[in-house]
């Protein structure tokens, strides 16, 4: 069995390496975009078994992205987890209103974002 | 400063004879005019302090000219001069705006009494303007430098909350081992930067909830809730902590009533904040207890007490507590850490609630801490209702965004009819608002529904014909709404601007009034 694609779209390039990292450790081949419009293509191209959505990105922010994919037959299956720095609450009304899975706020629990993320795949089996 | 009089009096003699006892007698700068009209030429081309005029005059008369003055050049004080015939119309200018007026033939001393007086009075009312415009500007400075902190405390967080999440990261990283093994002083000191790290993140959090309280953009989610299941929650969430030190938390809640009115979330943090803080200054063996009381005598609320048996807190600290960044002064503060802003959030938290918090403590013995929630049972409904729909108002105030209120009623005869009816009418409302703010109830007493949402006129006419047309596909007839279903919606601020006058806006469209 090949292993499960996760797509990062997120711009800043540290942070990513973090997440990515224990990720490929898990044995998940991870592909990594940094700004909305190259992570939706990629996304349309690779068709991931999940991804992790940052809210605030360059060209096409995350909400679009979410809503460009959720409104998508082909894609709507994937779950999307949004990550991101914004704590307000209409914030979150508005990250769950696109059709996200989860919403998740920086900073995070490294462990239970992998676990999160485990969950989520083996849900989909 | 040398004052500027204008005379105006058409007879020469007058005129000449003001000129000198104003100007050589009474140190003021004189200008004369004959007439009305020629006045007022003067007063538009010049600065003059007072007007002294005439009221019978040929052309303009006095009244006339005082009316244009007052129009023009609101600052300048105007006194009248009348003969006997003209008492009234004098006292006519003085309605209009004249300060004074003096009766022909002139007593000059009294005359350069009452001018000093008039003057005098219209400088301290221009001083008194002056300083509350001062005021208001500061008042506004004020305010703006406050919504910039906001501003500024939300944005400020938001750009350290990324690199903290990298940071955060690459610590647990090594930390777990998965970037190789570490010796015991590595995890010594990757332990210590990452409960630093939490400590940020903590107070970030903090500072973050305390400008949204402050600045009142809280959005607070109300719903009943059940005291007992809540205090179960929290002795659970708490568990680990308390055993820990080996201390007993135990609750209790009255045995009938039990629900109050609030925030999941935000009473949570309530009493989360308030055990956190009683277990950080608390001797192994002791006690920590919750309980829960209604406020009979009002009625309305109900009293939350977390009581410990603590090390207590100085008298003279009982009323700082609740400030802002206050720790109490040698305490074991520093060595048990904290932002000094647990409290001020809590109280803040609590008012958002409409409730009070307040403390009682004893040196050596422990405190108390009491906060009181609006109950929500039984024959309370009422205030309920009303204290959903202000406090909603209130946050559309505060937040400048709209708000629509949609008062439902249905006037089948029969009671099973209209209990169906009803139902059906609540489950559609309920899939038309979309948003998690949105508010659904039902009046019991009166068996109408209530529903608040933050949308605009536009926003409310949406959801009024989503309902509409979810009726249309399921009636057989064709008609949108069933005759007996009528709905009345007035919005903040397009067509109230007061909490009263939106409920009776749409109270009386719903009995069919424009």
């Amino acid at each position: 069995m090949s292993p499960k694609k996760i797509l990062i779209v997120d711009d800043e390039v540290d942070l990513v390496e973090t997440i990515r990292f224990p990720l490929e450790l898990e044995g998940f081949q991870v592909l990594v975009s940094y700004n909305g419009e190259e992570g939706l293509n990629l996304a349309r191209k690779e068709n991931p078994n999940l991804i992790l959505l940052d809210l605030m990105l360059p060209k096409l922010d995350g909400y679009k992205v979410c809503r460009l994919l959720k409104f998508d037959e082909r894609f709507k299956h994937i779950p999307i987890l949004m990550l991101t720095a914004k704590t307000q609450e209409k914030d979150r009304i508005l990250g769950m209103e696109t059709g996200a899975d989860e919403y998740i706020t920086k900073p995070f629990d490294l462990d239970q974002l992998v676990e999160k993320v485990k969950a989520y795949l083996s849900a989909k089996e | 400063m040398e004052r500027k009089v204008l005379v105006v009096d058409d007879e020469k003699v007058i005129r000449d004879l003001l000129f000198q006892a104003l100007g050589q007698f009474g140190g003021f700068l004189v200008e004369l005019a004959e007439s009305g009209d020629e006045a007022l030429k003067k007063v538009k081309e010049n600065k003059f302090d007072l007007v002294l005029t005439d009221m019978r005059m040929r052309g303009m008369d006095g009244l006339q000219l005082v009316d244009e003055i007052t129009k023009i050049r609101p600052e300048i004080v105007t006194v009248v001069m009348s003969g006997h015939g003209t008492i009234e119309s004098a006292l006519e200018a003085m309605r209009r705006g004249a300060s004074d007026f003096l009766t022909k033939p002139l007593n000059l001393p009294e005359m350069m009494i009452r001018l000093h007086k008039v003057l005098e009075e219209r400088q301290r009312i221009t001083r008194l303007g002056d300083f509350i415009d001062q005021l208001e500007k500061s008042l506004q400075e004020m305010r703006k430098v406050d919504e910039i902190k906001s501003e500024f405390v939300s944005v400020a967080s938001h750009e350290l909350r990324t690199p903290l999440a990298a940071i955060k990261n690459a610590i647990q990283l090594l930390l777990k081992g998965k970037a190789g093994t570490v010796n015991e002083t590595q995890v010594k000191f990757l332990s210590m930067a990452e409960r630093n790290i939490n400590r940020l993140t903590n107070i970030l959090n903090e500072l973050l909830d305390l400008s949204r309280i402050e600045s009142g953009r809280m959005v607070m989610k109300f719903e009943e809730l059940d005291l007992q299941s809540l205090f179960e929650f929290i002795l659970s969430s708490f568990k680990s902590q308390v055993e820990g030190k080996g201390i007993k938390l135990r609750t209790e809640t009255p045995p009938e009533v039990h629900k109050v009115y609030g925030d999941r979330d935000k009473v949570e943090q309530i009493l989360t904040n308030l055990i956190g803080n009683a277990l950080k200054f608390m001797p192994e063996g002791g006690e920590i207890a919750i309980s829960a009381q209604p406020l009979y005598a009002d009625g309305k609320m109900m009293a939350i007490a977390v009581k410990d048996s603590g090390i207590g807190i100085p008298n003279d600290q009982l009323d700082k507590i609740f400030e802002k960044f206050h720790q109490v002064e040698g305490s074991l503060q520093r060595s048990v850490g904290g932002t000094g802003l647990g409290l001020a959030i809590t109280k803040g938290l609590v008012e958002a609630h409409q409730g009070k918090i307040f403390v009682e403590s004893e040196m050596g013995k422990g405190s108390t801490f009491t906060f009181t929630l609006p109950l929500a049972e039984g024959e309370k409904r009422e205030p309920r209702f009303r204290f959903i729909l202000d406090r909603e108002f209130h946050q559309a105030q505060a937040g400048r965004s709209s708000l629509s209120l949609f008062l439902i009623e249905v006037g089948e005869e029969r009671e099973e009819e209209k209990e169906a009816l009803l139902k059906q009418v609540e489950k559609e409302m309920k899939k038309c608002l979309c948003r998690q703010s949105d508010i659904l109830l039902r009046r019991e007493r009166d068996k109408l529904l209530v529903a608040i949402c933050a949308a605009d006129r536009k926003g409310a006419q949406v959801i009024r014909q989503r309902i509409e047309e979810k009726f249309k596909k399921k009636s057989l007839t064709g008609e949108s709404l069933p005759s007996t279903v009528k709905i009345g919606t007035a919005t903040y601020p397009e067509e109230a601007l007061t909490r009263r006058d939106l409920f009776r806006k749409a109270k009386e469209r719903l009995r069919g009034k424009k």
